[in-house]
């Protein structure tokens, strides 16, 4: 069964191979001009200094407009596997009644289906694995400067979770296909399905892993304030009144509501002025030391979903088709 | 009653190879095959006809074990279909248009079937390979129908299957390439004495080889038995217009037709019919499928 399943997931393997390496070529070439650009840019003396050093970082991340493209790879990576390796392997077999096939030899279905969904489903998550250690390596100058890793972009391109959302994306494919039976219609839901999922849980579902901390502060203070760390992840940002409730902060109202004469109107006299309305603004905020347990939680949130899904696929391939 | 084989068999064999008994699927409302009873004994060549869509390929997809039934039981050599790869082992199937691995090698093919079979006759393969003259390094994607059904058929030989199933193996081939095939499993028939289950919509198909016959229609079997024994207990009897109808003699009629004052039937009896109004033919196994296709049309007018 595995040589079967070698041969007709061969030539996909390699091309992912290939474009692996032909990815590796260029990131091994040119990582070190990125790491020379870096030390050169004394970004790292400004941040040590506390310097203003955003013109710096802006002046060093220009140079490389690949680390977007890469990080967006990371990101749809997942989805694209399960798009034409999950999806496909049941739906294709069906489409062209090669099922009719491979379920005649002396295999049971079982096993024709375990071995694919290990082979090809460990190859999915290795490929993954393997694109986010070079894109990460590569990008570490930029980790370094700019990224926070616990915001919500970065959290899912670093860490464990890329390779949860892989297997993820990978069983639902598989599921897809077996359930719908068509291999275009089950990679589209493959597509829809791996983004909703991805969506709904860092939109609603992460942010509750554990319970936030809410900071308070004055608006219109100097540089980000309220203060957290640089590394936790701010979920939410709000101004509200004296009585709690949120509202939108309207320099012309404050300036009336405190008369504050025309040569005096500023940062400064806008702060009084709020300061004397009770109006402050809450941080909703998850420390920076929650970010391997959140990572952790999330990959196996993802990871329990994809077990969910596979066992499913298992139930429709031997039960549900026939 | 339902349509079982008729109890002479025409080889020593006495074991049932495939036994279903009140087989039926659905598909939503629609039902592919109901009440099926049939008892298929070993060694023989069973001729399944019935025109598209009569439920031939849902029979033969619950034999074979691809397709679960909704009702009913069937045993294949005495075991589920589909088991076990044991049991996979012992039932050979062609499926119909004979799909194989477009992407896949002629010689990808038979290490296909070295890799997911245990018994698996290689040599005996290859051999009837090289007598097609198949390219081995030939995509099957690119091969001619009679291509693919030779290879098709190849695969299933080679497990060295019990059971033979083949669905609408002749279908989209040409007449030469129906010719080598049908030899070809003759060949391979006789010299492992295999059961063999055949479908086809066209009787011409399948009544040279087979000695067994099941005629379906409209997701029921209107007969089943043994070629022979079939036409021996069928009449064709022409006499005067007759209302209603009612066999001299006795016996079912299966299909009536009136013609200028004259009504020819079909009859099933065992008996020979002595009555001076009626002149008795023999059938050939066209008019007996005919007949039997026929009566679906008008159930009640036969109704004994």
């Amino acid at each position: 069964m595995i040589w079967l399943t070698w041969r007709q997931w061969r030539a996909q393997a390699l091309s992912a191979l290939g474009a692996f390496i032909v990815l590796a070529a260029v990131l091994a070439y040119t990582g070190p001009h990125l790491v020379h650009l870096y030390q050169a840019s004394g970004i790292a003396e400004c941040q040590k200094a506390n310097g203003d050093c955003g013109p710096l970082i802006d002046a060093f991340t220009s140079h490389y407009p690949l680390a977007h493209v890469l990080g967006s790879l990371i990101i749809l990576l997942p989805a694209i596997l399960g798009v034409f390796w999950g999806a496909p392997l049941v739906a294709r077999e069906l489409e062209a009644r090669t099922c009719d096939v491979a379920w005649t030899q002396a295999v049971s279905r079982t096993r024709w289906l375990s071995t694919k969904l290990v082979t090809i489903g460990l190859g999915a998550v290795g490929t993954t694995a393997a694109f986010m250690i070079v894109i990460a390596a590569w990008s570490s100058p930029f980790d370094k400067v700019s990224a926070n890793r616990f915001s919500p972009a970065m959290f899912s391109q670093r860490g464990i979770v890329p390779l949860a959302y892989s297997a993820f994306a990978f069983a639902l494919g598989v599921f897809a296909g077996a359930a719908i039976r068509r291999v275009l219609p089950a990679m589209a839901a493959t597509l829809g399905g791996t983004a909703a999922a991805r969506v709904t849980v860092q939109q609603w579902v992460r942010p509750r892993f554990a319970a936030p901390f809410h900071i308070s502060g004055a608006v219109f203070g100097r540089g980000a304030s309220p203060t957290v760390a640089s590394n936790a992840w701010v979920v939410a940002a709000r101004v509200v009144d004296a009585g709690g409730r949120s509202i939108q902060v309207r320099r012309g109202l404050l300036r009336d509501t405190c008369h504050i004469p025309e040569g005096q109107f500023g940062r400064d006299s806008l702060r009084v002025c709020a300061q004397r309305l009770g109006i402050h603004e809450v941080l909703t905020v998850q420390p920076a030391n929650r970010y391997w347990s959140f990572q952790i939680w999330e990959g196996a949130l993802f990871v329990a979903l994809g077990v969910a899904l596979v066992i499913a696929s298992f139930v429709w391939v031997r039960r549900r088709i026939g | 009653m339902l349509p079982k084989f008729a109890g002479v068999r025409s080889s020593g064999s006495a074991s049932v190879a495939i036994d279903a008994i009140d087989l039926s699927k659905r598909y939503g409302r629609r039902w592919a095959l109901q009440q099926c009873s049939i008892e298929i004994p070993e060694g023989h060549v069973v001729g399944l006809v019935g025109a598209n869509g009569a439920g031939k390929s849902t029979l033969l997809r619950i034999i074979v074990g691809l397709l679960r039934p909704s009702a009913g039981t069937v045993t294949v050599l005495g075991h589920p279909p589909a088991a076990d790869p044991a049991q996979l082992a012992r039932v050979g199937f062609l499926a119909q248009d004979a799909p194989l691995f477009g992407s896949l090698s002629v010689e990808d093919h038979l290490r296909l079937g070295r890799h997911l079979n245990m018994r698996w006759d290689g040599e005996g393969a290859a051999e009837r390979i090289r007598m097609l003259e198949l390219d081995l390094d030939q995509r099957a994607g690119t091969l001619s129908g009679g291509e693919r059904a030779q290879l098709a058929l190849t695969l299933a030989l080679a497990k060295r299957p019990e059971i033979l199933i083949l669905d609408e193996p002749v279908a989209g081939l040409d007449p030469l390439a129906r010719r080598d095939f049908v030899e070809r499993l003759m060949a391979e028939v006789a010299e492992h004495h295999l059961t063999v289950v055949l479908s086809s919509h066209l009787l011409s198909d399948i009544e040279k080889v087979s000695d067994h016959l099941i005629v379906m229609a409209s997701s029921r079997v209107r007969v089943a038995g043994d070629i022979a024994t079939l036409l021996a207990s069928h009449r064709l009897l022409t006499g005067p217009h007759r209302d209603p109808l009612v066999a001299p003699g006795g016996g079912e009629v299966i299909d009536a037709r009136h013609h200028d004052g004259t009504t020819t039937m079909v009859v099933r009896t065992d008996d020979p019919v002595v009555d001076p109004d009626w002149t008795t033919g023999e059938l050939d196994l066209e008019q007996l499928v005919l007949a039997y296709l026929a009566k679906r049309r008008a159930p009640e007018a036969t109704a004994s």
